[in-house]
């Protein structure tokens, strides 16, 4: 094995992520150059966000009433059947809603994001803006970033909620606990650090998957058989990227908060 | 890949100034001494490679107001990219590129994007937007400038589709229920939206029939003629390139290979340009 065979898949990863750096820094930059097309980020915000949420309830019913099941069997035995709610609604705020709410999304919009864009450049619209005049960064990508930046902590609120209120039907159902008591124990068991915590979070995966996705999307190449390509690595990749980026943000809201 | 070109001040841009450095070179084939005034695009010894491989070795080509340059040669040679090259979508490795005198080779972003305004691509799909429909694709680029209000923007479509031949009504289509031909005559009237100074065609009629090409070809001549654009088409298809050449170019491995007229290509002993109208004509 050569050294030019060692050293190309690393030199091959670090353009990648110069270059997802640079497009992130001249979207960032964007956000305050005109000209905005406000029109296009509602239409993204309807894609993104009023489009997901089907999806986002269904996962956060099944996960709340998932963990209220599960606590529900082991915190009987202990005789601590009153903290379910408090369990279910600082499991959901903290962690499991952000992160499900950000890998479901990454798996529906962030495909078809890359699918679009990766089609749009196959098809030379991307050549075709440009050559009029149009940044794409600024036309497709910003408008992408801006709603994802907005529709994920949106989302992640209604997966919380819908969340606790599946473990709700489900301590009603295998504890008989009564809505006072559940709710009771769920609200105490959340502080100020869980809220800001919870909605911090999906703000940074919101950015994570626009922008994984339009990068996949805007460096298409081979045809349509690249788009499907494109269409998988957004999803794998923004999938990867939220799930690290959660144990760093989890580490330093831990720092800064202590606990 | 992402990187977009340094700024300037807006005081430069204000207008925008032939480089000094600018000498326009007599084209190829013509006697009489270049016209400044008259000149839109020039290529000089302009090299591209990508890695090892090397698209462009040398190329220097020249287009003047009212005038068709058709740029010949076989799939891979690199036609498609002079035409990118122009536009600013690539920047050349080394040489010069003018587009009426102004430098496009590295220039600065908003210069860029004042000269693209001077420039009607028709690309070799449409590269219509899927997303809108025929009158708002045709409309883009005048929304982007803002610099008309809405019912003349709808003029101007309709008057733009009326060159193309094609009715009003086909304004409010997608792009997905067009036909081949109607694709590429919305693309065309799309390109001449700004009334551009330069069109530059992409293989204007590659996949289409005898007839609906005979119909691309005839309104790039109407362009030419009834509007004066300097026009570069871009083809492997030898029959529109007589159809609409004032002068041609062959590009084999990256350098031309030949320049003259209709008279010179037909007559021509070069061994790759014969061989290469010939198997042309035989397929036809």
């Amino acid at each position: 094995m050569t050294t030019t065979t060692l050293t190309r898949p690393i030199k091959t990863a670090l353009e990648e992520i110069q270059n997802l750096s640079i497009l992130a820094g001249r979207t960032l930059s964007a956000f305050v150059h005109p000209p905005f097309y406000w029109r296009d980020t509602w239409v993204q915000m309807d894609v993104i966000g009023v489009q997901s949420l089907v999806i986002v309830s269904l996962t956060g019913i099944f996960t709340g009433m998932v963990l209220a099941l599960q606590s529900a069997v082991q915190l009987s035995d202990f005789g601590a059947s009153l903290f379910v709610g408090q369990l279910v609604s600082a499991s959901v705020v903290r962690e499991l809603g952000p992160v499900l709410t950000a890998l479901m999304v990454a798996g529906r919009v962030g495909s078809g994001i890359a699918a679009e864009l990766g089609s749009m450049r196959v098809s030379e619209q991307i050549d075709a803006l440009e050559a009029m005049g149009t940044d794409p960064i600024k036309k497709l990508v910003k408008p992408r970033v801006q709603a994802g930046l907005v529709m994920l902590p949106v989302l992640t609120v209604i997966t919380d909620t819908i969340a606790i209120v599946g473990g709700q039907v489900i301590a009603w159902l295998t504890l008989n606990q009564g809505l006072s008591t559940y709710w009771n124990a769920a609200l105490n068991g959340l502080f100020f650090s869980d809220l800001f915590t919870g909605l911090a979070k999906p703000f940074v995966f919101g950015f994570i998957i626009t922008i994984v996705a339009c990068y996949m999307g805007l460096r298409t190449t081979g045809g349509t058989e690249g788009v499907g390509r494109s269409t998988t690595q957004a999803v794998v990749v923004a999938s990867v990227l939220v799930l690290a980026s959660d144990f760093f943000l989890t580490k330093l809201f831990i720092e800064i908060f202590g606990h | 890949m992402f990187r977009r070109r340094s700024k300037r001040k807006s005081s430069d841009l204000q207008k925008l100034a032939p480089d000094p450095r600018w000498q326009p070179r007599p084209a190829s084939g013509r006697d009489r001494p270049p016209d400044p005034d008259n000149r839109m695009i020039d290529l000089e010894d302009v090299y591209l490679s990508f890695g090892d491989n090397t698209v462009l070795s040398g190329i220097w080509l020249e287009v003047d107001r009212g005038e068709t340059l058709v740029v010949m040669g076989g799939s891979g040679q690199g036609k498609s990219t002079i035409l990118r090259i122009i536009l600013g979508l690539l920047e050349p490795d080394s040489g010069r590129v003018y587009v009426h005198g102004v430098n496009v080779s590295h220039a600065a972003q908003e210069v860029l994007d004042q000269v693209r305004r001077q420039i009607g691509m028709v690309f070799q799909g449409g590269a219509l937007f899927d997303s809108l429909t025929v009158g708002d694709n045709l409309a883009f680029r005048l929304h982007e400038e803002k610099a008309h209000d809405e019912d003349e923007i709808d003029g101007l479509v309709e008057e733009k589709l009326s060159f193309v031949n094609l009715e009003p009504k086909v304004a409010n289509l997608m792009p997905a229920e067009l036909s081949g031909g109607m694709r590429k005559r919305v693309a065309l009237a799309r390109a001449i939206m700004g009334s551009p100074k330069i069109v530059l065609y992409d293989e204007p009629t590659t996949g289409l029939d005898p007839i609906t090409a005979e119909t691309i070809t005839a309104l790039i001549n109407k362009l030419r003629d009834q509007q004066g654009v300097a026009s570069i088409v871009v083809t492997h298809d030898i029959g529109a390139a007589l159809a609409v050449g004032d002068r041609f170019a062959m590009l084999k491995d990256g350098d031309i290979i030949f320049e003259g007229d209709a008279d010179e290509v037909l007559a021509t002993d070069n061994p790759d340009v014969r061989s290469f109208i010939d198997a042309r004509m035989a397929g036809a």
